[in-house]
């Protein structure tokens, strides 16, 4: 009988925890979101209130629901007021993200870091650098967002592998949906519209990713994305040429398949190398494009007036009203042949067939989710220090803040006094902005991100 | 010319479509865009200006001395910019003849080659300066700086220019280095159109320096024109098939050029011939550093390594790599060039710790 008593104990233990586990926290209109985050356990979902939140909030405990509660039209909106520099950084694991309005911040909207099974849904991001940013996750849905403003990518997936993004709406973005460096994603019934490119499918050298494959692009409205590219001149999106409907730079087996591609000025899809671009720069990446199917779409009116770089390139040739441009050395692409669709560069594509499409292809998802690792304080401080720090501070130059190896020599004996400044900053230097301060991301991280600052980064 | 310039041409890359675009005023209140006004750029390049002003040296022979002295040292951006600067100074009192002709008859060939000398100095230097760019995002004080040095180089080859091109239709070697300039110094800080009229202007100089003198420079035309058909897209003109033929000729006039072994091997691996592509990492592998550039053979055997992971040959790469880390540590001069972080880009791979570009 003791052993049943045992057993019946540890039911009632795990009915105990797992009912504490599944909190419901709510953050009172205007009140500190960060804080009710900081009291929350794995897996509780944290309810905003509708209300103005001048905060940045950081996440990195696994399974927390952070979610919106929409009054009618108001939801809760967080504001950077341009001092902020990113409005939700996650790196727990299974976060989902929704129902927010982000806005007026300096960095990123909405970022994930190294977390995997996130979701991020239903928000409304305007401007920042980047809008909604998984980088380095594993299984993720970004689904029914609009996003616009954004100096680079509005949706900006990067170094991620098996993800969906669905149904969102992307406009009067120098960008509006890109796959970086990015493995097996799905994008689709998106709305893409009046970007200075529509959907970028991007591989790009210096980083860890040195591949970029399996992308399906399926059944998105793609549609006059003429926009003025707004993104500052040293920027990398300052290169993306304008009136693109697709851009296909240096990813292998693409799909694109379904869409409807229409009124682009200056080429419905280009299909590029990155030595076209002038970016191939990393031996280890194979700057071309192979299995590149552009199988049957709905094309209308692109081509017709081809802006600056695409002018450009085709001025010599003397065309215009391209639906596909290809500059790319790859091989085995292929394009479905039909009235009206013009093509440059495809001498050595081929037909596409049948049996290439991708129309019943549900998920690029994993059934059963990615792995949850738990990550190391140096992880910690290395993911850390690239979503949040890196966006103000280079190693060996002013950025916004000045640089690491002046901080290095400021703090290299005294790491304590560093994370002090970090948690509450004193404005120090003349024709410096003040740096916000990231006391939200709590002593733990900051320790690491010291840490890794001090005795890590450059050696 | 007794000693050719070592261009580095793997960073005359003919892009076509290449990053730089004329500059579209942002104002969402980004960071980037907050680094991108006018005023606060202004301001950065004139500190920058002051920062890299060079000793004066008044004297010919001392500023000939101190050019010969850090005109090669590629691993040191300050040293070699005031080098290149006293170069110039030097060879711009040289009087040069124009015509070469008359250069025989009055004794002045050395001033030609002086000038000529220094011309491919500072043609290198762009290359020193493109390489000293991050790969993603440039902090502002950097960023100036390289703006700074880049443009005082352009002036001090066009000053030079003005003075070589009389001797275009004699001296073969001229022309090509004429041909290097237009290319070498519209890799950075250059707009998208001046590129491309660029790239046509070379092209076309390339295609005659080529038939004129097929072995001046050590075949460096052919280099330069090689790697411009192949990365020019076909309708454009390009020729992969053409531009492989004319690298190996490179190669051949110039076996110890390691920008001919990575823009020949990158050719290779391109045209998916790989066993050649093989066959021509394991050549240089077996390069003797002696007759190279120091910073040179470190960084082109980072690329080249870089290249054997991609054929799939790890062990190869881990060759490349022992050979570079005994240099790096023999010459602790040189840079290893470990990119770091900006915007969210770039730097180790945050789970690993692992730089990116390692070897092994
Ligand atoms: C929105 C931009 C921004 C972000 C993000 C940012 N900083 Fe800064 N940082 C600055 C600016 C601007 C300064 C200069 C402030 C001054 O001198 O008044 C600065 C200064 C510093 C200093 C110098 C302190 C001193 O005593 O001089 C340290 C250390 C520092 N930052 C660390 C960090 C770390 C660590 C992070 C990431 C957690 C970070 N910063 C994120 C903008 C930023």
């Amino acid at each position: 009988m003791n052993f049943n008593l045992a057993f019946g104990g540890a039911v009632i233990a795990a009915l105990l925890s797992s009912s504490t586990m599944a909190a419901e926290l709510r953050v009172a209109s205007g009140t500190s979101i960060q804080a009710v985050i900081d009291q929350a356990q794995a897996g509780d979902t944290i309810l905003v209130e509708p209300g103005e939140y001048k905060q940045s909030i950081y996440i990195d405990k696994p399974g927390i629901t952070l979610m919106g509660l929409r009054d009618g039209d108001n939801r809760p909106m967080l504001n950077g007021e341009k001092k902020l520099n990113d409005g939700i950084i996650a790196s727990g694991h299974s976060v989902v993200i929704s129902g927010f309005h982000v806005k007026g911040y300096k960095g990123n909207g909405i970022m994930t870091q190294g977390a995997n099974n996130f979701k991020i849904l239903d928000n409304f991001v305007e401007g920042a650098f980047y809008g909604i940013f998984p980088q380095f996750g594993k299984n993720g849905v970004v689904q029914g967002n609009t996003v616009t403003g954004c100096e680079d990518a509005g949706i900006y997936v990067g170094m991620s592998d098996n993800i969906d993004v669905l149904g969102n709406t992307t406009f009067g973005n120098v960008i509006g949906i890109e796959f970086e460096n990015t493995r097996n994603a799905l994008m689709t019934q998106n709305d893409v519209y009046d970007n200075s490119a529509g959907i970028a499918l991007t591989l790009l050298p210096g980083l860890p990713v040195k591949d970029s494959y399996g992308l399906v692009v399926r059944g998105n409205k793609v549609i006059a994305n003429n926009h003025e590219n707004f993104a500052p001149s040293s920027s990398i999106a300052a290169g993306v040429p304008t009136g693109i409907g697709i851009l296909v730079l240096a990813p292998d087996e693409v799909t694109i398949e379904d869409n409807e591609i229409s009124d682009n000025f200056s080429t419905g899809a280009l299909v590029s190398d990155l030595i076209t671009f002038g970016l191939a720069t990393d031996p280890k990446i194979d700057p071309y494009s192979d299995k590149v199917r552009v199988l049957a779409n709905n094309w209308s009116r692109n081509g017709e007036k081809p802006a600056g770089v695409i002018a450009e390139m085709l001025a010599p040739t003397g065309k215009t009203g391209l639906e596909v441009l290809v500059a790319n050395k790859g091989r085995d692409n292929c394009l479905a042949q039909a009235d009206g669709v013009d093509s440059l560069g495809t001498k050595r594509w081929e037909a596409c067939t049948p049996e290439m499409s991708k129309a019943t292809m549900v998920t690029a998802m994993i059934a059963g989710g990615a792995e949850e690792p738990v990550y190391t304080a140096e992880q910690k401080g290395r993911l850390t220090y690239l979503a949040v720090c890196s966006g103000c501070h280079a190693y060996d130059s002013v950025l916004h803040g000045p640089s690491i190896q002046s901080i290095k020599a400021l703090y290299s004996e005294d790491a304590t006094a560093m994370m002090a400044f970090v948690k509450k900053p004193v404005h120090k230097r003349e024709g410096f902005p003040e740096m916000p301060p990231q006391d939200y991301l709590g002593d733990e991280t900051l320790k690491a991100i010291t840490n890794y600052v001090l005795n890590e980064l450059g050696n | 010319m007794k000693h050719r310039p070592g261009l580095t041409a793997a960073l005359l890359s003919a892009s076509v479509l290449a990053m730089a675009t004329a500059a579209v005023a942002a104002d969402s209140g980004s960071v980037l865009s907050d680094m991108s006004d006018p005023a606060l750029l202004e301001k950065y390049r004139k500190e920058a200006t002051e920062r890299i002003k060079c000793k004066p040296i008044d004297d010919w022979d001392a500023r000939m001395e101190a050019y010969r002295a850090a005109a090669t040292s590629k691993w040191d951006r300050a040293g070699m910019g005031c080098a290149v600067e006293y170069g110039t100074q030097a060879a711009m009192e040289l009087s040069v003849p124009s015509s070469a002709i008359w250069a025989f008859v009055t004794f002045r060939v050395d001033n030609i080659e002086t000038n000529l000398e220094v011309l491919g100095a500072n043609l290198e230097y762009f290359d020193v300066l493109a390489k000293s760019y991050s790969e993603h995002y440039q902090g502002i004080e950097l960023s100036s700086e390289l703006h700074v040095r880049w443009e005082q180089t352009r002036q001090r080859c066009d000053e030079l220019l003005v003075r070589v091109e009389p001797l275009i239709p004699d001296v073969t070697e001229a022309r090509i280095l004429r041909a290097a300039y237009y290319l070498a110094s519209t890799v950075k800080e250059t707009p998208l159109d001046k590129q491309n009229e660029a790239v046509a202007k070379a092209t076309a100089e390339l295609e005659i320096a080529i038939k004129e003198k097929p072995d001046a420079l050590n075949g460096l035309g052919q280099l330069l024109l090689g790697q411009v058909l192949f990365a020019l897209p076909e309708f454009l003109g390009g020729d992969a098939l053409r531009a492989i033929a004319l690298l190996e000729e490179a190669h051949k006039l110039n076996p110890a050029d390691m920008n001919a072994y990575r823009a020949l091997a990158e050719a290779y691996l391109g045209e998916r011939e790989n066993d050649k592509a093989v066959a021509l990492l394991k050549e240089a592998l077996a390069t003797d550093p002696a007759g190279v550039n120091p910073q040179d053979y470190v960084d082109a055997f980072k690329f080249l390594g870089g290249l054997g992971i991609r054929a799939g040959l790890p062990e190869l790469a881990a060759q490349f790599a022992d050979k570079r880390e005994a240099m790096l540590k023999e010459k602790p001069d040189l840079l290893a060039r470990k990119e770091t972080a900006a915007f969210g880009h770039g730097g180790e791979d945050p789970l690993t710790g692992k730089d990116p570009s390692a070897l092994k």
